[in-house]
């Protein structure tokens, strides 16, 4: 063990080159991933047993079953947010509502995964990911 | 006692030491609250981080291995499906992490490799939570997740060094261990 450390701070060049990359590939997953297809705004919800889209415009309320209980998301005036869930933590209760394209709340326990999608192209978001 | 069963009680005394140091912290990370489900500081990887260049790899290995283990039984997720989640990112993060320590020697310290192993930690687990939760829908939640735990990994690489530098018990127990070893 002789090697000395210079630097004060612990970091060398390519510490600094390994965090420069996983920054550089962060923001290009990011990129992709949070790119906006506009038009019309649907809820897009994955549940433990299914995928469906629904309509932001109609006021609903959804139940859905999954292995942690039932989770409960209300939809009006092109919001959506959680209302209750059987879950231990209730992050997805706290994630408050969501209303812009992209957005999304996710309940791990009960896998359950809403999210707020565009509709002018669906077909890039199976290719993008 | 002959020298050999010395340095056997030693070696299997001071993985215990480091084991019960990461279940300390993991227990201290289980209390902090977490408003987002993302964000985890990842502090009881700080014995691993410590340990990483000084101890074998199978000496490694058994501590990782033993404090998934010990944490599963705290947490009550040994036999829970977050249970896969913690073991294939503990597993995979220290294979990769232990690699990189033994291929890139003196150029890359201890904040490269905690980045390193945060990130393989992550993408692991990202990758399950796509397999058996969310389908195509994980990549989705995975840059603020992968963002956080490359900030979380920064501080704790810096602290490991830190630590390293600073700690007498370090000093005497790991480099010497390491330098009888060479």
């Amino acid at each position: 063990m002789k090697q000395k450390r210079k630097s004060p701070f612990f970091i060398t060049f390519f510490d600094g080159m390994v965090i420069a990359g996983v920054l550089i590939f962060i923001g290009t997953l990011a990129f992709f991933i949070y790119g906006k297809q506009g038009g019309r705004l649907q809820l897009y919800i994955r549940s433990a047993d299914k995928e469906q889209f629904v309509s932001l415009e109609k006021e609903q309320t959804i139940s859905l079953r999954g292995p942690a209980g039932e989770t409960v998301i209300h939809v009006h005036d092109g919001m959506a947010e959680v209302v209750s869930s059987d879950c231990p933590e209730k992050i997805c209760v706290r994630s408050g509502t969501i209303k812009e394209e992209n957005n999304w709340i996710a309940c791990l326990p009960n896998h359950v995964l809403i999210r707020i999608k565009g509709t002018t192209n669906d077909g890039i978001d199976a290719e993008s990911y | 006692m002959t020298e050999s069963t010395q340095k056997a009680i030693d070696r299997e005394t001071l993985i215990a030491l480091l084991v019960g140091f990461a279940v300390f912290l993991a227990t201290i990370e289980l209390v902090i609250p977490k408003p987002l489900p993302f964000l985890r500081l990842g502090i009881a990887n700080l014995p691993i981080l410590i340990a990483l260049r000084s101890l074998r790899f199978r000496d490694l290995f058994l501590l990782v291995f033993i404090k998934i283990m010990v944490m599963g039984l705290f947490s009550g997720s040994l036999f829970s499906y977050t249970f896969l989640f913690s073991i294939a990112g503990g597993i995979s993060s220290f294979l990769v992490m232990a690699g990189t320590a033994a291929i890139i020697k003196k150029r890359l310290s201890l904040v490269g490799i905690s980045v390193i192993g945060a990130f393989t930690s992550n993408c692991v687990q990202l990758w399950i939570a796509g397999l058996l939760v969310f389908g195509e829908g994980a990549w989705f939640i995975a840059p603020p997740f992968l963002v956080v735990g490359t900030i979380s990994s920064v501080l704790l690489g810096l602290l490991a060094a830190r630590f390293i530098q600073k700690s007498q018990w370090v000093r005497t127990h790991l480099v010497m261990n390491a330098e009888h070893q060479q």
